[in-house]
């Protein structure tokens, strides 16, 4: 058994938690290994020192805090729970007048993409880019690099 | 009815039962295992009552649907543990990404049982400091077993019970965590006599 081993057993020693033959057997090891003896004693200094540390203390008022915690929030949820429902109820409405709208408008114009329609009056703009674009039914490579390299 | 006198398992049927009492006498029982759990957790004494708080919410939303068979002090203590490794993960989380160290567990120091003894004493409440300063550079898994067992003083079986894992690997996680230890605190393995 090397060092390591038996330090492994001085660990559980420590503790409580070694068996008489693991303690035995690490007292016969430590009667002629002064490292495994310095570990077992440094452990246990370690121990008290970890131990020294002053617990901290909540208030005797601290369980009636959580309580009011408890009923603070149960009421949150009470508050929550029909704007919640409201809520649902909105967003579901919406979709539904965002899907009848754009069927509408897939209904009425069916040709026409909305989005491009005021430039192809030319109200929007008169760029030299959209100008150029705009003479061409199908723009090409070429138009389409003009477009974008000509000036005002 | 007081509930001062009754077994962690008829505190819970009572609460369960619908009555609160029983719950408050359950926080009263164990407040002070689980503040200590995790200031000694997290390394900060401010944050404890937040989070305390926290812990005792927790349960007592889950106390409702739980049976308690082995032990209702592992089932809290357990909470209290993941809640701060939560907290700290979302921390370190939020350090990374906003570059704010104001969050330095070794500004909070903790007081030592004995610090305000004279002379000799300095010396030891300074290897304390040393101790402490080290238990904070642990891993969260190796500080916590070891709290557990030297601040509550648990046996291996109750700290498997808590960590959901075996006495062998507790005994591993503990020798670990000392290893660990032993490479911050050189001088203490090293030159002590
Ligand atoms: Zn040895």
């Amino acid at each position: 058994m090397n060092h390591r081993d038996i330090r492994k057993l001085i660990s559980a020693m420590v503790d409580g938690e070694l068996d008489d033959a693991g303690t035995k057997r690490v007292n016969e090891h430590m009667a002629s290994c002064p490292s495994c003896t310095r570990y077992a004693r440094a452990l246990r200094a370690v121990s008290a020192d970890i131990r020294s540390v002053i617990p901290i203390t909540l208030p005797d008022t601290f369980p009636l805090a959580v309580l009011r915690a408890v009923h603070a929030e149960q009421a949150e949820s009470r508050i929550w729970m029909p704007v919640e429902l409201f809520a649902r109820r909105f967003v579901v409405g919406l979709g539904a007048a965002v899907v009848l709208s754009v069927a509408l408008a897939m209904t009425i114009r069916p040709e026409e993409p909305v989005v491009a329609e005021p430039y192809l009056t030319g109200e929007l703009s008169d760029s030299t880019a959209t100008r150029i674009l705009l003479t061409k039914e199908t723009p090409s490579k070429n138009d389409l690099l003009l477009a974008v390299v000509s000036p005002e | 009815m007081n509930y001062a006198e009754s077994d962690d398992r008829s505190l819970v049927q009572a609460f369960q039962n619908g009555d609160e009492r029983a719950f408050e006498e359950i926080v009263r029982r164990y407040q002070r295992q689980v503040a200590n759990v995790i200031y000694m957790t997290s390394g900060t004494p401010q944050d404890v009552p937040d989070l305390a708080q926290e812990v005792f919410l927790k349960i007592y939303k889950s106390l409702g649907g739980i049976t308690v068979e082995h032990s209702l002090f592992s089932w809290i203590y357990r909470i209290a543990v993941n809640v701060t490794i939560d907290e700290l993960r979302r921390r370190k989380i939020r350090r990374m990404t906003s570059l704010d160290f104001s969050g330095d567990p070794e500004e909070n120091e903790p007081t030592f049982r004995d610090s305000s003894l004279p002379d000799d004493q300095l010396v030891s409440a300074e290897r304390r400091e040393q101790v402490w300063k080290a238990l904070r550079k642990l891993s969260d898994t190796s500080r916590t077993v070891l709290l557990l067992r030297e601040y509550e003083e648990l046996s291996y079986k109750e700290i498997g019970d808590i960590l959901h894992i075996s006495e062998q690997a507790v005994k591993s996680r503990i020798f670990r965590a000392r290893e660990e230890l032993k490479e911050l605190l050189k001088d203490y393995f090293e030159v002590r006599p």
